[in-house]
């Protein structure tokens, strides 16, 4: 699946003629902006995935809708740790697609969409 | 391709010899046909993408045991060690012995194991990732780490210990059966460094040099049945009649007419105890998934079917704040317990391979029936509890939605916890593999449901000065319907764990003394709680003492539940490889941690296991 990003990683490389070229490459502009675009793109992905499992925890603000007052709070107790819990889970998700496929490597902009399966 | 040694011993190398079609349980030895797609590819081990010349590449390969050789010199576990470079408190191979006899004739049977690479192999079918593959080449069951996301089911099912969940790292790892050196035509690391010849391999059902025995079976070892391991042992020096585990787990092993070793229960201590501090496991977020769930589930069909057998009071119509408090408050209760769920795996970020197996795995079928209840029970909340959002809509529509969501969450519901049962139906974990798992999950669906949903009306019905007591008969008639659920299936439990095997005796012996007193509370609760569930559904209960009175006996009903579950994932014991006295013994383990020996990292022991 990730076979196209799969370039050589900066650890893999033994030569230091070869990783000075690789590390001239990985810190130009276009290869920081390129890493900021999959790093953005790996958030969305993992974040709606995360959205797509547990929606309904999302829809205890609603309760306020049609809840008095008294039992608003019940739901916000509910609601923040469960939020709080998922955004962690879901942040070592991205912390580990980015450490497994983007970092120490040069990424093609044309690859990024491989990040989405 | 695996770099050898200048010099290696003939020794290391595999023998190719002639072997047999088909092997001790009827399976061809052959792994594929000859003009199957599956051969001629690499193993791409460490992404070579060479293929290797053993003219035996699939074929069925296996270790053997001669345990009249074996000295425990631990040297397979230590090459095991260095070639995975695994951490102090992970073995992928480990020597445990049985002894038995009365000095001067005392006998030691040491038991080297790692994974049998089974025909029929349960760590495959139970894992949910699909993290396993049982590789046409060598008919090895490799595991991929980078997929496992885990939850140690495998270590649940698998009879002999063999995959090993890494608290550390969060994943389970195992024995591979060194394929990169099969590639090259050597053997396995352990077997290549075994001093005493103990250990051979290659095709199975051929008779290594030396060897006269090709059994399936030793003292100590598990039933072949359940996965039929690609193991054969020797063993023909005589052994005494009952040979003893030197680990702390409380079973030995009989001879019987037929020569056979059977386990039994070894009955090392009668005093009963509470053990309460050993009721906390590691399992603890599961008690908490499952009875939630349970509870969840419970107090939706309540909701939803009540009004349909003419139980008007608990529609929506009849208490719209009450109705949409309580249908909120399943989703957010709902949503702490697969949270909590999802933290007890290793790497909680991979929780969404847990559907990648549903052909297979009990796990991936039971997420599924949750999260499918957890969908509908979304849509039919916001559909019910908040009818002025869909005014929009035609009124046939939402009809037909609501009449959706409603039975299709009822039904998922059910069905949700037919298949978290069935995750427990483990041959390898005898005391669970019994249908009062089922009748247990009902049975707490049904009190713990009812018991919520007549507290809630209860205080409601009280503080605005309505009578109460129509509901709590009726509900508290449901709650001792499910309690007698389980105490029917509780009852039929313990004579099949009196009856079976070793390890279910076992379970048993344990239950009725190292828990004996917990026990006997869990039974005092469940005797207690149906009694008054019965009573308070006969005469009733008024004004606020009967408020308190039926907190009190849903206070009992609940901590009944916690302490029962808690009992279920205490006392099972799995029909494992012996241990040794210290490595693999749980005794010690225990003890290692209590006093900090743990810390140090040689003893092999994690300080922390969650």
């Amino acid at each position: 699946m990730y076979q196209e990003i799969h370039s050589k990683k900066l650890s893999e490389i033994d030569n230091d003629f070869e990783r000075g070229v690789f590390l001239a490459s990985y810190n130009s502009l276009k290869q920081r902006r390129n890493r900021f675009f999959a790093g953005s793109l790996l958030s969305i992905k993992h974040g709606v995935r995360g959205i797509l499992f547990s929606w309904p925890l999302y829809l205890l603000p609603l309760a306020s809708l049609a809840l008095p007052d008294q039992f608003k709070i019940l739901f916000v107790v509910l609601l923040l740790p469960g939020i709080y819990v998922s955004s962690i889970i879901l942040k070592r998700g991205v912390k580990e697609d980015y450490q497994n496929l983007i970092n120490e490597r040069l990424i093609k902009l044309k690859h990024l969409r491989h990040l989405c399966l | 391709m695996f770099e050898q040694r200048p010099k290696e011993q003939a020794y290391a190398y595999i023998a190719d010899v002639d072997h047999p079609t088909i092997n001790k349980y009827g399976k061809n030895i052959e792994t594929v046909p000859d003009d199957s797609e599956l051969r001629g590819k690499s193993l791409n081990i460490n992404n070579d993408s060479m293929i290797g010349d053993n003219p035996n590449r699939y074929k069925q390969h296996g270790f053997y045991f001669s345990a009249d050789k074996c000295i425990a010199c631990h040297a397979c576990e230590a090459a095991c060690s260095e070639k995975n470079d695994l951490p102090s408190h992970i073995a992928f191979r480990s020597v445990g012995y049985v002894e038995g006899g009365s000095y001067p004739s005392y006998t030691r049977l040491n038991i080297s194991m790692a994974c049998n690479h089974c025909d029929d192999p349960v760590c495959l079918k139970g894992c949910p990732t699909r993290a396993y593959t049982k590789f046409a080449e060598y008919g090895a069951v490799l595991q991929d780490p980078d997929i496992c996301f885990g939850c140690g089911y495998c270590t649940w099912v698998c009879p002999y210990n063999a995959p090993q969940l890494d608290h550390q790292q969060g994943h389970v790892e195992k024995c591979n059966m060194c394929v990169d050196r099969l590639e090259v035509g050597l053997k396995p690391a352990c077997v290549s460094a075994c001093l005493a010849g103990a250990l051979d391999f290659g095709i199975v059902e051929t008779t290594p040099e030396n060897r006269t025995q090709l059994e399936t079976q030793i003292p100590g070892f598990p039933n072949p049945e359940i996965t039929h391991p690609n193991i054969r042992f020797q063993q023909t020096s005589s052994l005494p009649k009952e040979m003893k585990r030197t680990d702390t787990i409380p079973i030995r092993y009989e001879r019987d007419e037929n020569d056979q070793f059977k386990s039994k229960v070894d009955k090392k201590s009668h005093q009963k105890k509470w053990s309460f501090k050993k009721l906390s496991t590691r399992e603890n977020p599961l008690i908490i998934f499952t009875l939630i769930s349970q509870l969840v589930i419970g107090v939706f069909l309540i909701l939803y079917l009540s009004p349909k057998f003419g139980l008007s009071i608990f529609s929506a119509n009849a208490n719209p704040v009450l109705w949409t408090l309580f249908l909120f408050s399943l989703i957010g209760t709902q949503t702490f317990a697969l949270v909590l769920s999802t933290m007890h795996l290793g790497k909680p970020h991979r929780f969404y391979r847990a559907f990648n197996n549903l052909r297979y795995s009990p796990v991936s079928r039971e997420v599924a029936g949750i999260a499918v209840f957890y969908n509908f029970l979304g849509i039919y909340t916001v559909l019910t509890g908040l009818p002025s959002l869909f005014r929009w809509m035609p009124e046939i529509i939402t009809s037909i939605l609501i009449s959706v969501t409603g039975w299709g969450a009822a039904f998922s519901g059910v069905i949700a916890l037919y298949f978290m049962h069935s995750i427990y139906r483990i041959p390898a974990r005898p005391y669970w593999n019994h249908w009062y798992v089922l009748t247990s999950f009902y049975g707490n669906m049904i009190t713990l449901g009812s018991v919520l949903v007549a507290s809630v009306y209860v205080i409601y019905q009280a503080t605005q000065g309505q009578p109460f007591n129509q509901i709590l008969s009726i509900l508290s008639l449901f709650a001792a319907f499910g309690v007698m659920l389980e105490i029917f299936g509780l009852y039929w439990h313990v004579q099949y764990l009196k009856t079976h095997n070793g390890e279910s005796a076992a379970s048993h012996h344990e239950q009725t003394t190292t828990y004996g007193k917990s026990y006997l509370l869990r039974n005092l609760g469940l005797g207690i709680s149906v009694i008054l569930l019965l009573a308070v559904s006969l005469y009733g209960l008024h004004e606020s003492f009967g408020v308190f009175v039926w907190l009190v006996i849903s206070s009992i009903a609940f901590l009944t539940a916690i302490l029962s579950r808690s009992i279920f994932y205490a006392l099972v014991i799995p029909t494992t490889m012996p241990g040794a006295f210290f490595w693999k013994n749980p005794g010690f383990e225990e003890h290692a941690r209590e006093t900090r020996l743990a810390e140090r990292t040689e003893a092999g022991v994690l300080t922390n296991i969650h």
